[in-house]
């Protein structure tokens, strides 16, 4: 059981409608995360006072219902004070598309404490395909873990990313082997293009896609090119 | 099948046998990374629907790769009675052209490389035969494997299942005398026993610092501790190199093997694989042979009814170069960041989650059965009186055939460019090469005659490493190559020590001063003042190190360096 739904499990001893339907889990959309990212900007010492006045409120919201995203909204707006309030809405307007129930999933496959936590983001990489916010929040919720911790792990690997994809990943091989055969000139043309036309390309670097004899090697979504056949590519691309 | 003796092994050997070679036809597609890369998947897939949709008896299997990453994808073709052929490059478009042979009995002679009479594996093995009788003529044009430079000069031991067996079949493992080496220490051999066979090899660390494993097991033996652990370094950071990840893909068999072993010799029931988080194959395989060496009762409790147990997990990483060091892997395993731990206490004294722990790298353990089957004074024999055995070669940079070979150490470097390289491709000569990987130093081509040995390549400034060789032609700016290399280092640095977090970065200014024009006399100074004191302070390899590549440039090529100086009145 989570520390949100215990404590709204607690509040249900009274009897309320609206108790019962937050404490069974029942979370529509991505309110349970929105509902997280708001916590988050209560400093830690005060989080559980809050959490417990700010789960009344929603259970009144909800009257008897699942928990709503507009619920959690109207929250925000009603008793958030700025600029806390700004950097929720600007948290909330920026929110993935996640399944939480994917990442709870995840973080229920995955039993233990700090060990356990890079499998997790792994695992919550390859559904998500970066490391959403409100995912992180979670595992640090569940695990009892630091965010700042987890934000640690997911920066200072090179594994993890923290932003989305974009519609073109070009991974750049920058091995030894690649870098002597014009491999690092590439990059560098690349990093300049990018900057400039970079809404449709995420750029990457790896020490070694494992094909030196292509080298200079080039993955663009998946698919591996070397040396001329890249830069064609990478053209076509940039002309977009 | 679960087995509980020992004897036992053997029916799985039989099955295993009529795998490889069988009765019908078998197909084999070399596919590790550098094999998918090129399209093995897609010819796998291809070959499997025309056999299906053509009706030809032949079974198609994903094999490893054989180390001749240059003709990828290679295809290898074994009919009963007849000898085996390694085809490549067979790309999807040949392979109607490749079944039309098979079931004709006749060759696509422009795609053959070599033709197999049999296989011999390792030298006290014997030989596994596909050929009876007379070579067939169609066949007779194709030269022999063993009489090709490619393998003739290789001495395959820790490889030589890679790219025959399937990685995904236990039994394949076995029936090339695979768990042979775990029967044999279980049921004849002590603990102290399996120890001193180590230490009688003189078998050394093949991961960088070539520390003996011998004395590092007996240390985690005689270790205070009610649990200890076995940690498999597959990290593989080096950004050159992909000769073991090809080896997880080809053989995973063999590390749990060697793990096995090393848990019996040290007291350990528990261990951990550590993967480069690129490794995607490679994870997938290791889980999937464990999971076979579980149901076979292979791992898990009472292993072959001696009592043993061992279990294994893998993990995979985060990414991180530093994580090959040792302690920064501890640290990784336990989910913290990758940052190496002081030491003492070393590993072998407190390690995973604080308890004595053994720390070796894949091809460490890969020679574990081996030693323990055919014994130390043999493995002794192998290489050079202080460097024993084989050593697998990642041969990448400015040369025409890229791929990994196995050489006994001691091969002298040029050897190695000249007859598996096939030189340097571009039409230029060697101007220089470098051991080792990143933190090993950059030779010039006078060095060439060097030979593969720790304590040689060490004393020219270099290392043996894991076991990159990179070769770099004339056209090469080695002031660009040891940039290159330091801003490896700067990305690479995990920030702990502020030697090497500050040392790395000024060393990058100054290079970039350097190539700018910038550059004085001084600068070299403080760079060897800077060198010194990153070595004496940083707590690991990486910071110690970290200079190398800049040092070595300017030692050996200083004309270089000192040529882009600024002259006094310019």
């Amino acid at each position: 059981m989570t520390k949100t739904k215990k404590m709204a499990a607690q509040k249900s001893a009274t009897p309320s409608p609206g108790a019962q339907a937050v404490a069974a889990g029942e979370w529509a959309g991505k309110s349970q995360a929105m509902f997280e990212r708001m916590l988050q900007e209560v400093p830690e010492a005060l989080r559980g006072v809050f959490r417990g006045k700010l789960m009344q409120v929603l259970q009144q919201k909800a009257k008897g219902g699942p928990a709503a995203e507009s619920h959690v909204t109207e929250i925000v707006h009603e008793t958030v004070p700025e600029p806390f309030k700004s950097n929720i809405l600007k948290a909330f307007s920026t929110m993935g598309d996640i399944d939480m129930k994917v990442v709870e999933e995840i973080i229920k496959n995955n039993p233990g404490g700090q060990e356990t936590v890079i499998s997790i983001l792994h695992a919550i990489q390859a559904k998500c395909g970066y490391l959403p916010q409100e995912a992180l929040i979670l595992v640090s919720q569940k695990k009892d873990i630091f965010l700042s911790n987890l934000y640690r792990l997911a920066t200072s690997y090179t594994a993890f990313r923290i932003k989305p994809l974009k519609k073109y990943a070009v991974t750049v091989c920058n091995g030894t082997g690649c870098h002597v055969k014009a491999g690092g000139q590439i990059l560098k043309e690349l990093e300049k293009k990018v900057s400039g036309n970079g809404s449709l390309i995420t750029l990457e670097k790896v020490r070694c896609l494992g094909c030196c004899d292509m080298s200079p090697a080039v993955m663009i979504n998946g698919e591996l090119y070397g040396g001329a056949q890249a830069q064609a590519r990478i053209a076509e691309i940039l002309h977009e | 099948m679960k087995i509980n003796r020992a004897s036992d092994l053997s029916k799985i050997k039989k099955q295993g046998l009529e795998l490889l070679s069988p009765a019908t036809t078998r197909i084999t597609v070399g596919s590790a990374t550098c094999g998918l890369a090129k399209g093995a998947g897609k010819v796998l897939e291809a070959l499997k629907y025309e056999v299906k949709k053509k009706k030809i008896q032949a079974e198609v299997v994903a094999v490893g790769c054989n180390g001749l990453c240059y003709a990828e994808p290679i295809v290898e073709v074994i009919q009963p009675g007849k000898p085996r052929i390694t085809y490549g490059p067979v790309t999807v478009e040949r392979v109607g052209e490749l079944l039309k042979a098979i079931k004709t009995g006749k060759v696509v002679q422009d795609l053959a490389l070599a033709r197999h009479d049999e296989e011999a594996y390792c030298p006290n093995i014997a030989p596994l035969k596909y050929a009876k009788g007379k070579v067939p003529a169609a066949l007779s044009g194709i030269k022999e494997y063993r009489k090709q430079d490619f393998f003739k000069n290789q001495l395959k031991l820790v490889s030589k299942n890679a790219g025959t067996i399937s990685p995904s079949r236990i039994e394949e493992y076995i029936a090339l005398d695979g768990y042979k080496a775990l029967a044999k220490v279980l049921t004849e051999m002590k603990p102290e026993d399996v120890i001193k066979e180590v230490t009688v090899s003189k078998l050394r660390g093949r991961g960088g610092a070539g520390f003996p494993t011998g004395l590092k097991w007996q240390a985690c033996r005689s270790a205070a501790g009610d649990k200890k652990y076995i940690v498999c370094n597959g990290s593989e950071g080096d950004p050159e190199i992909g000769m073991h990840r090809s080896f997880l893909e080809s053989d995973p068999q063999a590390i749990i093997e060697g793990m096995a072993i090393a848990g019996y010799a040290v007291g350990a029931e528990a261990g951990y694989i550590y993967v480069n988080d690129r490794y995607v194959v490679a994870l997938e395989r290791l889980e999937e042979a464990i999971r076979q060496a579980e149901q076979t009762g292979l791992l898990g409790s009472n292993i072959l009814g001696s009592g043993l147990s061992f279990s294994l997990k893998v993990k995979r990483g985060g990414g991180a170069y530093v994580c090959g060091e040792e302690t920064a892997l501890l640290n990784a395993l336990e989910g913290l960041s990758g940052e190496p731990r002081p030491r003492p206490p070393y590993p072998a004294q407190q390690g995973l989650f604080g308890k004595p722990t053994v720390v070796n790298n894949i091809e460490t353990l890969a020679n574990i059965p081996l030693i323990a089957l055919h014994g130390g004074k043999w493995f002794a024999k192998i290489g050079t009186a202080s460097s024993t055995g084989t050593k697998i070669v990642a041969l990448s940079g400015a040369v025409a055939q890229p791929g990994w070979v196995e050489v006994p150490l001691g091969t002298p470097v040029k050897a190695i460019i000249e007859t598996f390289g096939k030189g340097t491709g571009t039409g230029k000569k060697v101007k220089a090469f470098q051991t080792g990987g990143p933190s090993g130093g950059v030779l010039p081509a006078s060095l060439l005659n060097i030979k593969l040995d720790y304590d040689q390549l060490t004393k020219a400034g270099s290392l043996l490493g894991s076991g990159g060789l990179l070769v770099m032609d004339e056209g090469t700016d080695m002031l660009d190559m040891a940039k290159f290399l330091t801003d490896f280092f700067a990305e690479e640095t995990c920030g702990k020590c502020s030697t090497c977090r500050e040392g790395v970065k000024r060393l990058q200014e100054i290079i970039d001063s350097i190539m700018q024009g910038y550059g004085t006399k001084e600068h070299l100074n403080l760079v060897k003042r800077m060198a010194a004191a990153m070595s004496d302070t940083a707590a690991c390899a990486l910071g110690k190190t970290a200079a190398v590549p800049f040092l070595s440039v300017l030692k050996h090529f200083p004309k270089e360096v000192e040529g882009k100086l600024l002259r006094k009145g310019a």
